[in-house]
């Protein structure tokens, strides 16, 4: 496993093992949904077998990239930072940290095979069956316990904003899966959930929305807290505001989710909840990205000079554009157009790749050096070459989508003079054919940026300390 | 006693009090009293470098 540093003071076994998993779980979920991407362009490619149909490897590429990915990255990262920000070893040692880590993708394993083989809750990011919730469960009380308990035993005293963005996400994502996730069983692998009708709907968008709202933005924003200035070798622009940051986002987050049932049963007081707070929600998350950049000022030239920095500080800007996109599309008039279309499949994946996937690909070429007791990367220039082939990626993405879902949005609500329907639904099918390649070219690119970064990492673990080889050197400044 | 407080006051008033909890910490963050330690938080990630690796620093046990 390469050279480790013996005199740590801290546990990092553990996190070499999250960071590894995260690397490969990144790459499975990437090419899955590259996969399905091609299979929505062309259908032959769901290859006749009911576990390969669009259905099945749909949830499998979900879960993947949020929960095992993300999961994975959320953990090694959240782990690092709390000993280091409290000077103090993971409660529980390596031992805990194994258990939950081996629990946690012994879970994630489990719960894909399930879906391939047709079992699943039909809850939009909580598919898994009761006895994986369970399982989820007891997985998610242990990091509770081993990153609490490491905030109990700190030497520091004060408790850096990072932590309390990661122990808001463990909180919060604890109360959503319990929630959510009240079903009655049936037999071993069939439940049926406790709520019915617009109830289930409310429960499921109240978790739904917030499963983005705390796992994938207050978890990654602790991430962003940590390795920017860690990066950047200077303080956050402003600490006073990344506290006002959270508290905003913590306040407002958890009443956003009834966007997502414009125009349904829901009462209609229960929409504009959703709306106003989802607009609301703008002042934190641009305080947030402000805070993220800023922290950059009188640094600017890093980002020519290092590749991770530029990661790093893309993926607030995609968090910015991702935090304006989403209000916007929360307005009940806007969401009239863009329900229900590709649309909100670019705004999430401008969000799901320009945000989450580049903070974590920042913070991972962080660690690994760092972990494995090298000076830097096996190779900075193949970081830059990762950093553009993904961003030509996520631009074809997210691009295609935007026009693909106005389109989509545009023909289907479009009738002639007489009143009746302009289009048949086949035909708008038909018309997002070009855009549907488009976004699978881009998933290709970034999916080849996955690899890139895997082949960097394991010549970083395995070769020799990069200060010693000439060609780790940092691109010069062009 | 308490629970007709929450019914009658606390339930109501929700979006009431939150905010004035949530004015309360702008004001305790933003004290120009409280500046300098706050931001004297900031950097405490920049304090964890590789020297605090060696062999018997104190936290190590």
């Amino acid at each position: 496993m390469g050279h480790t540093h013996e005199s740590s003071p801290y546990c990092e076994a553990v996190i070499r093992k999250f960071t590894l998993a995260a690397v490969l779980w990144g790459i499975l979920g990437f090419l899955v949904g590259d996969f399905i991407a091609w299979q929505l362009a062309f259908p032959v490619l769901n290859l006749d077998l009911e576990w390969t149909t669009f259905g099945r490897l749909r949830p499998v590429h979900t879960t993947t990239v949020i929960f095992a990915f993300g999961g994975n990255v959320l953990m090694a990262t959240s782990l690092y930072v709390v000993q280091r920000t409290c000077r103090a070893t993971l409660f529980g040692g390596e031992r805990l940290g194994s258990i939950l880590f081996w629990g946690y993708n012994l879970f994630l394993a489990l719960t894909l095979l399930s879906y391939v083989l047709g079992y699943t809750q039909a809850q939009e990011y909580a598919e898994p069956e009761w006895l994986l919730d369970l399982l989820l469960l007891v997985v998610w009380v242990i990091y509770l316990a081993v990153f609490a308990g490491t905030l109990l035993k700190r030497r520091e005293p004060h408790i850096y904003v990072a932590n309390w963005f990661f122990l808001a996400m463990i909180l919060t994502v604890a109360l959503l899966h319990v929630g959510n996730n009240l079903a009655v069983p049936v037999s071993l692998t069939k439940s049926y959930p406790l709520f019915g009708g617009v109830q289930n709907a409310m429960t499921q968008w109240w978790y739904g929305h917030n499963a983005v709202g705390f796992f994938l933005t207050a978890g990654f924003l602790g991430i962003m807290y940590y390795f920017v200035p860690k990066r950047a070798e200077r303080p956050v622009y402003s600490y006073r505001l990344s506290i006002v940051h959270f508290w905003a986002l913590i306040f407002l987050y958890i009443w956003a989710g009834p966007h997502h049932l414009h125009y349904t049963a829901l009462p209609d007081w229960a929409q504009t909840l959703g709306m106003t707070f989802s607009v609301m929600l703008w002042m934190p998350s641009w305080g947030g990205m402000l805070n993220g950049l800023m922290t950059l000022s009188g640094a600017w030239d890093k980002l020519r000079t290092d590749p991770v920095i530029r990661f790093m500080v893309t993926s607030v800007a995609f968090y910015g554009i991702a935090t304006f996109e989403g209000p916007l599309m929360a307005i009940r008039s806007v969401n009239a157009l863009s329900h229900y279309t590709d649309w909100g499949i670019g705004h999430v994946h401008s969000g799901a790749l320009g945000w989450v996937a580049f903070i974590s690909f920042g913070a991972i070429y962080f660690l690994v050096p760092k972990l494995w007791g090298k000076s830097e990367m096996y190779s900075l220039r193949l970081v830059g070459v990762h950093f553009w082939i993904a961003t030509i990626g996520i631009v074809l993405y997210i691009t295609a989508m935007w026009i693909s879902g106005i389109m989509q949005g545009l023909m289907w609500r479009a009738y002639d003079s007489y009143g009746f329907l302009e289009y048949s639904f086949v035909e708008t099918v038909k018309a997002m054919h070009p855009y549907y390649v488009i976004r699978a070219i881009g998933g290709v690119l970034f999916l080849t940026g996955g690899l890139v970064m895997a082949y960097n990492v394991a010549r970083t673990i395995l070769g020799k300390d990069a200060a010693t080889a000439p060609a780790l050197q940092p691109s010069p400044a062009r | 006693m308490p629970s007709a407080f929450i019914d009658e006051v606390l339930r109501p008033f929700w979006g009431v009090w939150l905010m004035g909890i949530f004015l309360a910490i702008v004001a305790v963050v933003y004290w120009p009293g409280n500046r300098g330690r706050m931001e004297e938080h900031g950097s405490i990630p920049l304090r964890d470098d590789d020297d605090e690796r060696q062999e018997g620093a104190p936290w190590h046990r």
